[in-house]
């Protein structure tokens, strides 16, 4: 779970934030209500998770319950029985 | 009868003093706490130094404390003028200081915000409701301190200003858009009476309150005293978290922008919900695609639909209610003139068109802005008085034409008509062929000055997801369709457009983005 979620950290910071804001995010960071993911990186993120964690999120559960932080996103991943793939790197 | 928007929801207080007037997130106000906790807001702003006339800034995310902070300005006789939190605290800062604003209504969420936004120059002499360092800016009260207050009578004129909306000018420097109670009471009165609603209607509020949207929402629920659902910004980011929020707060009017009607047929799991307490859906802002909207009108079936029309400088003018599904080649008619709406079209030489002929659309009405906040010069384009008679038009820079049918039919902003190598093209009628491919989710055609100075047409679309077409497949749908000087001279398959501040594809961005090789 600790790696799913820094894995998903990681790939906001560097992949979807602007380059001023890269970093800026950590596990209980808003990210819809503070504007660091909008509705397009929304579908990056899902996108992301689908090829790299191999996890089609369901439209319908794409929301603020599941998608509102980091921390909610990997408990929401790791209920669903999602690892981190082998080697993945650390925050 | 109430004169003045804030009179709106004291008369409402005194009807129906525990309805519900505002529900956002977890909080809900009453009509008569609501009237009292922004009379308290009135009584410290007063006391801090606004007089009328003056202009005070909101900088808060959606709450039930924003509509708070918009009557405490109106009953201090004051112009509320709401800063987007998305844009940048240069951008916010160029608003406050062109509009001579010297006091701000915030929370203590935007702490950050309003200390850039004062170190990118803007001159604040009070900030309401967070503290800031000493010699920041003097706070003049908090929100937890709104309950006890002696109401403070100010008077204020139909005529005053009550709000400033500043939108994008064409040269890249905001403009703001004075509106009077009266120009903003007429649009309460025309738009609830149009479609004819109701006190127990529960009004969604979509738009940002920079946005013109949202006044229909606002002065509208209180003009009927009736419910307000604010949507957080956070569910403006997933449609299915929209979805869910439309569904449970039994939203009866939803007036929205046509890109929140498609992320929601698209993504929004509608199906999930019941639906039956959604009477109206009202959309403008931008061109719907006909395509999502049979999808849409299937799902909603209960629903009627209306696309409404009229740039922020005149409210809505005209309003079209769908007879029934459209045929999926159709383009939806912008409608019929609103009651006490007067039109002219005119053409270049500023003579009217023959009835028919696409021209510029003039509107004459009770509900028109007052002018741009010390802009003379753009003031003295945009008003048009084609007798000398003091019956002064609003220009709206946006093509029409008189169908056979009688309803208004837009064809474009003005600017969107162009000739391209020596032809007349309507860049919207471009855009509407691409959008209208079934690969397309979105679509988007710009003009480009090519190194002679002719514009050439340029085009950027996003597909729906699982398609696998390429451009290739998008040009040949061109092709089949359009006339070769209308095609353009680059297409380009974005995974994500580019959004303005109110949720618009960003043409602007697209066109700065065209890489110079695509132009030759």
């Amino acid at each position: 779970m600790q790696m799913l979620e820094n894995l998903i950290i990681t790939y906001i910071n560097t992949a979807l934030l602007e380059p001023e804001d890269a970093g800026a995010v950590n596990a209980d960071t808003e990210l819809l209500l503070e504007g660091f993911v909008d509705s397009i990186s929304v579908v990056h993120l899902v996108n992301f998770v689908a090829q790299e964690l191999g996890y089609e999120v369901p439209p319908e559960d794409v929301t603020i319950e599941n998608f509102g932080t980091a921390r909610l996103l990997s408990a929401y991943l790791a209920e669903r029985g999602v690892q981190a793939p082998a080697g993945a790197p650390a925050a | 009868m109430a004169e003045l928007l804030h009179e709106l929801l004291a008369d409402a207080a005194a009807r129906r003093p525990d309805h519900p007037a505002v529900i956002c997130r977890d909080r809900s106000l009453s009509y008569r706490e609501l009237d009292q906790r922004a009379g308290a807001l009135t009584g410290r702003l007063v006391h801090a130094g606004v007089r009328r006339g003056d202009r005070v800034a909101i900088l808060m995310n959606k709450s039930v404390d924003c509509v708070v902070a918009i009557y405490g300005i109106l009953k201090a006789g004051a112009a509320y003028v709401p800063l987007d939190p998305t844009s940048p605290a240069q951008r916010q800062a160029f608003v406050l200081s062109d509009c001579g604003v010297r006091f701000l209504v915030a929370e203590p969420r935007k702490r950050s915000a309003v200390v850039s936004v004062i170190g990118a120059g803007a001159d604040l002499a009070g900030v309401f409701g967070l503290e800031l360092e000493p010699g920041v800016a003097a706070s003049i009260g908090s929100w937890d301190d709104l309950d006890s207050a002696d109401p403070v009578a100010v008077s204020t004129g139909a005529g005053d200003l009550c709000y400033v909306l500043y939108t994008s000018g064409s040269t890249g420097t905001p403009k703001g858009i004075m509106h009077t109670h009266a120009s903003a009471m007429a649009w309460a009165r025309v738009s609830t009476s149009a479609f004819g609603l109701q006190p127990d209607d529960r009004l969604s509020n979509y738009a940002p309150l920079h946005f013109d949207l949202s006044t229909l929402d606002l002065f509208g629920s209180a003009l009927l005293g009736a419910t307000m659902v604010m949507i957080p910004e956070e569910h403006l980011k997933l449609p299915a978290s929209l979805a869910g929020l439309l569904a449970a707060e039994k939203i009866s009017v939803f007036y929205t922008v046509p890109y929140a009607l498609i992320q929601l047929e698209l993504h929004g799991g509608l199906e999930r919900y019941d639906w039956s307490s959604l009477r109206w859906v009202l959309f403008g802002g931008e061109p719907m695609s006909v395509k999502h909207l049979r999808s849409l009108m299937s799902r909603w079936p209960g629903a009627r639909f209306a696309n409404v029309y009229g740039p922020t400088e005149t409210n809505g003018c005209t309003y079209h209610v769908l007879p029934g599904l459209p045929p999926a080649d159709a383009t939806l008619p912008i409608g019929r003139l609103n009651d006490g709406v007067e039109r002219l079209i005119i053409d270049e030489t500023g003579a009217p068109v023959a009835e028919g002929e696409p021209g510029e659309l003039l509107i004459r009405a009770a509900t028109t802005m007052q002018g741009y906040w010390n802009r003379p010069d753009l003031n003295a384009r945009v008003f048009f008085d084609p007798r000398d008679s003091g019956a002064k038009y609003v220009r709206t820079g946006d093509m029409v034409r008189v169908g056979s049918d009688g309803n208004l039919e837009f064809l474009g902003r003005r600017d969107r008509l162009i000739k391209t190598r020596g032809s007349r093209v309507e860049l919207d009628d471009v855009e509407a062929v691409l959008a209208s491919s079934v690969s397309v989710e979105e679509a988007a055609v710009f003009a480009r000055p090519d190194e002679n100075g002719s514009l050439l047409i340029h085009a950027a679309a996003t597909l729906l997801g699982g398609v696998e077409a390429g451009e290739a497949d998008l040009r040949r749908h061109l092709k089949e369709r359009l006339p070769p000087y209308a095609q353009p001279v680059s297409l380009t398959i974005y995974s994500k457009f580019p959004r303005t501040a109110t949720g618009k594809i960003d043409r602007r961005r697209l066109r700065d983005e065209v890489q110079e090789g695509a132009s030759a």
